[in-house]
């Protein structure tokens, strides 16, 4: 009962930020200087059709009744947006809404082995530092981890790209697959494409995986039921897997979860680099046509996968958790 | 008991500060310290040498001024828009945690809000619709980044309330805006100092982000913005490292020295504040 009143508060929370930010795309466009119009096709359309097509123009521009009245125009947008159209970009030939779902794919296929690999890495890493903390090996490895951290994944991308691909040669300068391959050949020629990639990822989410775990490990080394675990006689091995590690992965999956956002806005600037033609490279390039209706529905898809990811962690700290505590870690 | 490490304890953040204060001074007396004119042209892809200690980019530009010049422009941005995203979170937590209720709910759904966008697209849409002005990127990076700091605020304000010292001066009638000024916001002074800190590194990092896409501010050499000639004008292609090292070393000095300094945790001069009271 309390958990699904839990649930449904969160969602409602969620909805109201989607609404906001829809609202808020509204807004932008109308309150910018300048013709609306040329927010909603993008500057080179705009001009196109401004120079070649005015007829075309006055015509869209009466379709989108910029003339009439506010309401009636946020109406129309609605009406848009039910049916999931979000205008078509002439620069690309199709449907905005398609490419963006298209080379979102293409990032996913990158932020989400690099999120799940981070993970894992974290776990092995952070439950011995945890529980050893204060040994050498954590009084060395969390300063080097943490300073990784404040690498950002632009610089480490060029380093990596410098050394590796450029100085060495053992890897590709970028791309995401060489052309005329199929089946295994392709996937592996896709997955040699992605180390690169994959390990600024990794690296750069490992260390804040790592310090999440390490500090709620030592937290609960020094619990009651840890010193009752080993007055019954378990061993070291025992209460780690069995007792600790248990509790520990209660707030770490949902933190892993809510960095889902953040690492998606990590690919950003990484996939630029390294010639991935995700969801970042296509934010770039709109920004560089000032293709508006790309850059707002690509800053819509990732705010809607990013509240997804967090209702994805409510609904498992909900379901995981059977004391169901109120303050949600999060960034 | 929470233990120490290297990155944390008050050596680590004196050595923070004095990171902080040498890139300061580098940032105060630039055109003293720069041994060229980061704007003007001469020998292209020199490599360094003791005419120019950090050799030349693409069109001559001596690197070392460049990135003189370049750490006044971060710190800038960086400065201010922490200074800004510092004042509105706190104003914002400190409001929401005394007066509870209505404001806090109304405030921290703004809030909870806030923290779910994602905020470097949030802040490229922002910066690619504002034109990229000095200020308009100042505006974009404070639009998401003051939501972690007023919730903290908030948290720790809400505990400042139960406190005997404001409940007594409460029912003596002093005046909310008395109390939250005078009483309430030296209280949590440290976490406000902390979490500027951090702000100021977060800020440049978003900023180094964007100039790095060229979303920078226009006509300006901040660190972002030369790594971005470096990479986009052939840098890294034709093995120029003296032009694409010293700016990832800058942006990572800096952080570092802003996460020293927001590490320490300030908890002998809180608690003598609450003796005080």
């Amino acid at each position: 009962m309390r958990r699904s009143r839990y649930l449904l508060k969160r969602s409602i929370g969620y909805l109201a930020t989607i609404f906001l930010i829809l609202l808020f795309n509204f807004v932008l466009i109308r309150v910018m200087p300048g013709d609306p119009m040329l927010y909603i096709l993008g500057e080179e359309d705009y001009y196109d059709f401004y120079y070649n097509n005015p007829e075309y123009l006055e015509q869209l521009c009466q379709e989108y009744d910029l003339d009439g009245s506010i309401l009636h125009q946020f109406g129309l947008y609605w009406r848009n947006i039910l049916h999931l159209d979000f205008g078509t970009s002439y620069h690309y030939g199709r449907p905005v809404l398609d490419l963006i779902l298209f080379r979102a794919s293409w990032t996913l296929r990158l932020v989400l082995p690099a999120v799940l690999l981070a993970a894992l890495l974290g776990v092995l890493l952070g439950l011995p530092a945890g529980w050893f903390s204060g040994r050498w090996g954590e009084r060395l490895g969390t300063p080097v981890l943490t300073i990784l951290h404040t690498i950002p994944t632009y610089c480490l991308s060029i380093i990596l790209l410098s050394i590796f691909a450029y100085r060495l040669g053992w890897l590709p300068l970028g791309g995401m697959v060489s052309g005329g391959k199929s089946g295994a050949a392709y996937v592996w020629d896709m997955l040699w494409h992605m180390t690169l990639p994959l390990i600024v990822l990794v690296l750069y989410r490992v260390s804040y995986d790592y310090l999440i775990l390490r500090s709620s490990v030592r937290e609960i080394r020094e619990e009651p039921y840890i010193t009752t675990a080993f007055s019954k006689g378990l061993s070291q091995r025992v209460v780690l897997f069995r007792h600790v590690l248990p509790n520990a992965l209660l707030p770490y999956v949902t933190a892993v979860c809510l960095q889902f956002g953040a690492a998606v806005a990590g690919t950003m600037t990484m996939e630029v680099i390294y010639n991935w033609s995700g969801m970042g490279s296509l934010i770039y390039d709109a920004v560089n046509n000032r293709d508006f209706p790309v850059l707002q529905t690509a800053f819509l898809v990732i705010a809607v996968c990013t509240i997804l990811a967090n209702l994805l962690a409510d609904v498992l700290y909900a379901a995981i958790d059977p004391r169901l505590r109120r303050e949600v870690p999060s960034r | 008991m929470k233990q120490r490490n290297l990155l944390q304890g008050r050596a680590a953040a004196v050595t923070g500060m004095v990171l902080l204060l040498l890139i300061l001074l580098v940032a105060v007396f630039a055109p003293a310290l720069a041994p060229y004119d980061p704007w003007a042209m001469g020998t292209p892809y020199l490599p360094p040498s003791s005419e120019h200690l950090l050799g030349t980019n693409d069109i001559g530009q001596d690197i070392l001024s460049e990135l003189i010049y370049g750490t006044r422009v971060s710190m800038f941005i960086g400065v201010c828009a922490a200074l800004i995203t510092t004042i509105i979170g706190t104003a914002v937590g400190v409001l929401a945690g005394y007066f509870g209720g209505i404001v806090d709910h109304i405030l921290m759904a703004v809030t909870n809000v806030v923290i779910v966008v994602p905020s470097l697209p949030l802040t490229v849409v922002l910066v690619a619709y504002l034109q990229a002005g000095l200020w308009n990127i100042i505006i974009a990076l404070c639009v998401t980044a003051w939501a972690g700091t007023a919730r903290l605020i908030r948290a720790q304000v809400m505990q400042l309330r139960q406190q005997p010292f404001v409940q007594l001066e409460r029912t003596l009638g002093m005046g909310n805006g008395y109390i939250m000024l005078v009483h309430i916001l030296p209280n949590v002074s440290g976490i406000i100092l902390t979490r500027g800190a951090l702000s100021v590194a977060s800020a440049m990092l978003s900023e180094a982000s964007l100039s790095f896409l060229g979303l920078g501010a226009l006509g300006q050499k901040s660190w972002g913005a030369i790594l971005n000639n470096a990479f986009f004008r052939n840098g890294v292609v034709n093995n120029c490292w003296w032009w694409y090292y010293p700016p990832i070393l800058c942006i990572c000095v800096c952080v570092v020295a802003f996460m020293l300094i927001g590490s320490w945790d300030d908890r002998r001069s809180r608690g003598q504040n609450l003796l005080a009271m």
